[in-house]
């Protein structure tokens, strides 16, 4: 009788400890969550948004299979495909850091060769307006592309602003504008001079 | 057989036990909230996330702030909770501050695309009038937008909005909204300037004067039977009268600040007066001219006075040589001063004008329309 009751409780004990082993890949979950939290950052999402929300994605199905096994009976739980998930989206995660960096820098490479070429470019402005031929007819010319050039100025100081603030987009996009009128005046100057030769 | 019916017994009592366990297992289940909640706990750290980041986020890092402080308590709770026995472990208190939290944060991520729908609404509502204020042609009711003035702040709005405009195709929303409000801050310096010189051609005082002399000369015209120049600066017309009716009308190009009255040498102002022409020039660098005599008594009159109440310096010279010549260009007002004709017109006003011809030079007046409309 005594045997009978000793086997009795090692059995429902050893259930009781079963039933506690078959739980959730916690340390994989964790790990998962961290590279998310880790990607969810201002420049993932300026640079990686599409990465990011894929990771998201994976995540919640990675999370929504765990919960449906830990509803389950502990003998049936299968925590195979959740682990497997999970390892998905962590990877994801990770790439879309990875992403965004590559991306971010490229923005940053092209905003600083964009910029880099830019004083150049002033300076042949302003050269050519030296040269531009000066005449009661050309005056009012060269006063509206001397005002073209101060602008294009500006626009260069605001681009070297944002891009020491990170601003990689509106860098990009004052240097090109400072550019297009610093090329336009270059232009406007060869055809006045071109005309002049031509009419001699 | 004794030894038999034990076995039987230890059987049947572990089947038993087994079926207890099964059986409490399952009560446990329906009683209280047993498993973690993952993806209630995924989606509040993904909504605050998304709070947090982004475009417009700065403007709610208040509630942001506050949705944090919760998200952390339950994540605490959460925490204990794991470390409860998995028998009468339950989630379910933490289970519903998570979802009270899960919804204030989709309501503030709500909020959020709000204001980024918004802000993209109000950059259409602002870019799209300024590029129409802007483009060529464009008469927006006043009274200098028929001319290409040539200002800076003109010209730095035109840039700063097809900044925003790149930025807008871009999705830099905010970006391009805050360029679109400077481009339009610039526009509006470029307005006031020309609204103010263009002021005084809507002076009654002015307009009563300009009026009377193109009268005037009108009147000296018809009674003595000769022929006359009229230049209206607004209109950039100059009209040859004779006998009191208009014989020609060509369009004009003027000084590049026509708008304004003649002060000094080198202001590039079309002076406004009456004169006669002192001589005449067949040929030279912009072909036929006709020159005038500019300064004449009021002109010198007004000079000195403008000295004397320290507007221009003593320095300053009246300046000279006003003519009415060709190589004029259609396209702008291109001028120091002079009055500017097409080659051809030129040549048929020169053949029809003669030395003392009185020339009136008028800001504008009700003449030019009422003799062009004969």
């Amino acid at each position: 009788m005594k045997n009978s009751l000793l086997a009795i409780s090692l059995i429902i004990g050893c259930g009781l400890l079963f039933a506690a082993c078959a739980s959730a890949p916690t340390a994989e979950i964790t790990a998962t969550k961290a590279a998310v939290a880790t990607a969810q950052t201002d420049d993932v999402r300026t640079y990686a948004a599409d990465s990011l929300k894929s990771a998201e994605d994976e995540m919640s199905k990675a999370l929504a299979e765990v919960q449906t096994q830990d509803g389950k009976l502990f003998v049936s739980r299968d925590y195979k495909q959740a682990s497997t998930t999970l390892k998905s989206a962590k990877d994801l995660a990770e790439k879309a850091a990875s992403d965004a960096q590559a991306n971010k820098t490229k923005a940053k490479s092209d905003a600083e060769a964009a910029l880099a070429a830019l004083p150049q470019s002033i300076e042949e402005a302003k050269k050519a307006l030296a040269k531009a031929p000066k005449g009661k007819d050309t005056r009012a010319d060269l006063e509206a592309m001397q005002n073209d050039l101060k602008v294009a100025e500006e626009a260069l100081n605001e681009a070297n602003t944002a891009l020491s603030q990170g601003q990689y987009k509106d860098a990009l996009t004052k240097a090109e504008s400072a550019k297009e009128k610093a090329s336009a005046i270059v232009e406007q100057v060869q055809k006045a001079q071109e005309k002049i030769r031509g009419r001699r | 057989m004794a030894v038999t019916g034990k076995i039987r017994v230890i059987s049947v009592a572990t089947v038993l036990a087994l079926f207890a366990l099964v059986g409490i297992c399952e009560v446990r289940m329906q009683l209280g909230v047993r498993t973690r909640p993952w993806l209630l706990e995924a989606y509040l750290e993904s909504s605050l996330a998304d709070c947090r980041t982004g475009p417009g986020a700065y403007a709610f890092r208040r509630e942001y702030a506050l949705l944090a402080v919760r998200a952390d308590e339950t994540q605490r709770l959460l925490v204990e909770a794991d470390h409860d026995f998995w028998l009468w472990r339950d989630y379910a208190d933490v289970t519903a501050r998570l979802d009270s939290a899960c919804l204030d944060a989709q309501l503030l991520r709500l909020r959020l695309a709000l204001r980024q729908r918004e802000q993209k609404v109000k950059l259409a509502a602002f870019l799209t009038p300024l590029q129409d204020e802007l483009g060529a042609n464009n008469h927006n009711g006043k009274i200098w937008s028929r001319f290409e003035l040539s200002h800076i702040e003109q010209t730095r709005a035109r840039s700063l909005a097809d900044q925003a405009r790149s930025l807008a195709s871009m999705g830099e929303t905010e970006s391009a909204l805050n360029h679109t409000l400077r481009a339009w801050a610039a526009w509006r310096r470029f307005n006031d300037h020309s609204d103010q010189a263009f002021a005084r051609f809507e002076d009654e005082g002015l307009r009563g004067k300009w009026e009377r002399e193109a009268t005037a000369l009108l009147s000296w015209s018809s009674e003595t039977g000769r022929r006359a120049i009229l230049v209206d600066k607004l209109a950039h017309r100059c009209l040859l009268l004779n006998r009191g009716k208009l014989e020609k009308s060509y369009p004009a190009n003027l000084g590049r600040n026509w708008y304004r009255q003649k002060v000094q040498e080198q202001d590039a102002t079309t002076p406004e007066g009456q004169y006669r022409i002192r001589r005449m020039f067949p040929s030279g660098k912009y072909g036929f001219a006709l020159l005038l005599d500019y300064p004449n008594s009021a002109d010198r009159e007004r000079f000195e006075d403008l000295k004397r109440r320290g507007v221009i310096y003593p320095t300053a010279r009246i300046g000279g040589g006003v003519e009415i010549h060709g190589g004029g260009r259609l396209d702008s007002d291109w001028t120091d001063g002079c009055v500017s004709l097409e080659g051809a017109d030129m040549r048929d006003l020169y053949r029809r004008s003669s030395l003392g011809m009185r020339v009136t030079i008028v800001g504008t007046c009700r003449l030019t329309s009422s003799l062009q409309g004969q």
